[in-house]
């Protein structure tokens, strides 16, 4: 039997507007996912997309309803306890790469390693290089994030993502800024990583191309899950 | 997690040279002109301090004090008299003893006038005062004694009423009395207490007595000075003098003493005690700069905070606790402030002794301006940094992310 890596289960998001106001964006979603899957999380803008992103990276916290991650119960810790959650566990790829400009790609990658706390400083280099090799970014290890195309950093972002071996990666329009070649080696490359690794990706997109890669999809429609299963059977609704 | 975080501080530190250097030269002054001011008022305490060591920590000075409570009495003390300092030299231990009345006048000479001080007193005095004499010879016994009208002038008082001649001999007016000028002082320069002793003229106390007398009473001096032996304890001295001259006045054991000794020990203190103060003061006015420098800090590193702000969000959503972004920020701070410190401190020395030897003065050396100025670095910077850091620790990372 698989492990399941994330189980949502009746999880809620509100937003309180001053004047009694307030805003549904996520009604009573139920979600599992399982250990190597590749799940693409779609939706109209305004869907609640976001706000379950957030949800799911541990960035924000559901108004009600649980959410287990890797057998953890995480929608209840602390500031602390989620950043420590995060590092260890997700592994963000953001649209906008969100290198730091001013360090090198080894120390970019390294970077989640350091806040984990429990390494020496070589340990740190030679896993950060190794991430950066498995990437195909051998011998650009002293450069810097403005020395290499999108497509790379993009690449480097993954290697960030995977350094602490987390539980998932969670990828964010990871090709949102990238040109539509380059979009398929990124995706690519991570279906590789699904396929050969058994990394679980959770991958948040509004484009169909881009879902395709993955195996199942789940869409989301005015904060409530209108579609889960395999990608290959979606049919686009009539409009 | 502490060197990570210093790291951190270091590059983000060096990655804007021109601002840090800015923001540190705020502390640099601050810091400098702390140091400087701790130097100058130090300084001036010791000038102060040595030229009353100069004058003797052996001398004492011995005063009229009017008992409290008792009789009224009307105008000056006079308590102490000329006859007291002629007794007291059967006192053990004590090499000079000179009653001393002063006045002031003005001397004349043809057309050159100036305002002089009149000291009367007698041969003992010049070792009392430790005065030497230039030119001429000093007053004699006979002077004393008989009450002539011979007097020593001051160094200044020969340079603007003899501009061009020797004064030797010459007859001076004081006070519209004619002086006959036997000798000069050497110059001096001004007393600790301002007065500047090289316009003064000395005659016996005698003619001072008789010709410049404010006070009715024939026998009255303003004080006398008093010089022990090296190798006498000041206290057994004092004891030996009060003793002395309780029973020369006939002072019941209850009721106190109607004459006060002071000596320069006690000036010394309060010399002290008032370039502390004025050392307080200065690096209080100093201290204001360091506020302002201070100011910078919050202001650079607020900038700082809402520059990084999406790199902030990056960090905490890698996982960075946060205690540790703050700790970055407050690490920045502090370690500018520091750098600035240690700048302002050695631009401080420096440019104090530096001073120093332009001006021909001994400028102290002390370890605690560098304490204090580390210390102050120091606290600078942690309450600049607690603000801005804490601020870029509340950053939501959903928000810090989506900043451009």
């Amino acid at each position: 039997m698989t492990k399941k890596v994330i189980e949502i289960k009746d999880v809620c998001k509100t937003y309180f507007m001053g004047g009694g106001m307030k805003q549904e964006v996520l009604k009573h979603v139920n979600l599992s996912v399982e250990e190597g899957e590749f799940v693409a999380i779609m939706g109209p803008s305004g869907a609640g997309k976001s706000t379950f992103m957030n949800v799911l990276g541990c960035l924000d916290r559901p108004t009600s309803g649980q959410y287990i991650l890797g057998g953890k119960e995480v929608s209840s810790m602390n500031d602390n306890e989620q950043a420590h959650v995060r590092n260890k566990m997700i592994g963000f790829v953001f649209q906008g790469f969100n290198l730091l400009m001013r360090r090198t790609l080894t120390d970019n990658v390294a970077l989640p390693i350091v806040y984990a706390n429990n390494t020496t400083k070589e340990e740190r280099l030679k896993r950060a290089v190794e991430k950066l090799e498995l990437v195909g970014l051998k011998g650009f290890t002293d450069r810097y994030p403005n020395q290499i195309s999108g497509g790379m950093q993009q690449r480097v972002a993954i290697a960030r993502a995977l350094v602490n071996s987390p539980e998932m990666i969670l990828a964010d329009e990871p090709t949102g800024n990238l040109d539509s070649k380059t979009s398929d080696e990124i995706m690519l490359f991570l279906q590789k990583l699904n396929r050969e690794q058994g990394i679980t990706i959770v991958l948040v997109t509004h484009e169909p191309d881009i879902a395709q890669y993955a195996r199942r999809l789940v869409r989301i429609v005015d904060g409530m899950i209108a579609y889960d299963g395999a990608v290959k059977d979606y049919r686009e609704p009539t409009k | 997690m502490i060197k990570s975080v210093f790291y951190e501080a270091c590059l983000s530190m060096t990655g804007n040279k021109l601002r840090s250097f800015l923001t540190t030269l705020g502390i640099i002054i601050g810091v400098c002109a702390v140091v400087m001011m701790v130097a100058a008022g130090q300084t001036v305490q010791n000038i102060i301090q040595e030229r009353f060591v100069a004058m003797g920590s052996n001398l004492l000075i011995i005063r009229s004090e009017r008992p409290k409570a008792t009789v009224k009495t009307s105008g000056p003390m006079t308590s102490i008299t000329a006859d007291d300092a002629f007794a007291l030299r059967t006192v053990r231990g004590l090499d000079a003893v000179a009653p001393i009345l002063s006045a002031n006048a003005q001397a004349i000479n043809g057309s050159n006038n100036w305002s002089v001080s009149i000291i009367g007193s007698t041969t003992e005095y010049l070792e009392t005062a430790n005065w030497e004499i230039a030119r001429g010879r000093a007053l004699d016994e006979e002077d004393i004694r008989r009450g002539t009208t011979n007097v020593v002038i001051g160094n200044e008082v020969m340079t603007e009423l003899f501009p061009y001649e020797d004064p030797i001999g010459k007859t001076i007016r004081i006070g519209n009395q004619p002086f006959n000028i036997v000798g000069v002082f050497k110059e001096k320069g001004s007393s600790t207490g301002g007065a500047n002793q090289d316009s003064s003229v000395m005659m016996a106390l005698l003619t001072v007595q008789r010709r410049f007398n404010r006070f009715a009473k024939l026998n009255a001096v303003n004080h006398i000075a008093v010089k022990f032996s090296e190798n006498e304890d000041l206290n057994i001295v004092e004891q030996r003098i009060t003793r002395f001259l309780r029973g020369r006045h006939k002072i019941k054991d209850e009721d106190p003493d109607d004459f006060r000794i002071f000596n320069i020990a006690e000036f010394v203190e309060n010399i002290r005690l008032v370039g502390m103060v004025l050392s307080i003061l200065l690096m209080a006015i100093a201290s204001i700069s360091l506020v302002v420098g201070a100011i910078g800090i919050v202001n650079m590193m607020l900038v700082s905070v809402t520059e990084r702000t999406r790199e902030i969000g990056i960090r905490k959503a890698l996982g960075a606790p946060n205690n540790w972004i703050m700790m970055q920020f407050l690490f920045e701070a502090v370690l500018i402030s520091m750098i600035g410190g240690v700048i302002g401190l050695v631009l401080g020395i420096g440019l104090s002794q530096a001073s120093g030897y332009f001006y021909k003065v001994d400028v102290p050396f002390s370890l605690w301006p560098v304490v204090l100025s580390f210390t102050v670095a120091f606290f600078v910077g942690v309450v600049s940094g607690v603000f801005p850091a804490y601020k870029a620790m509340k950053l939501d990372p959903i928000e810090a992310l989506r900043y451009q």
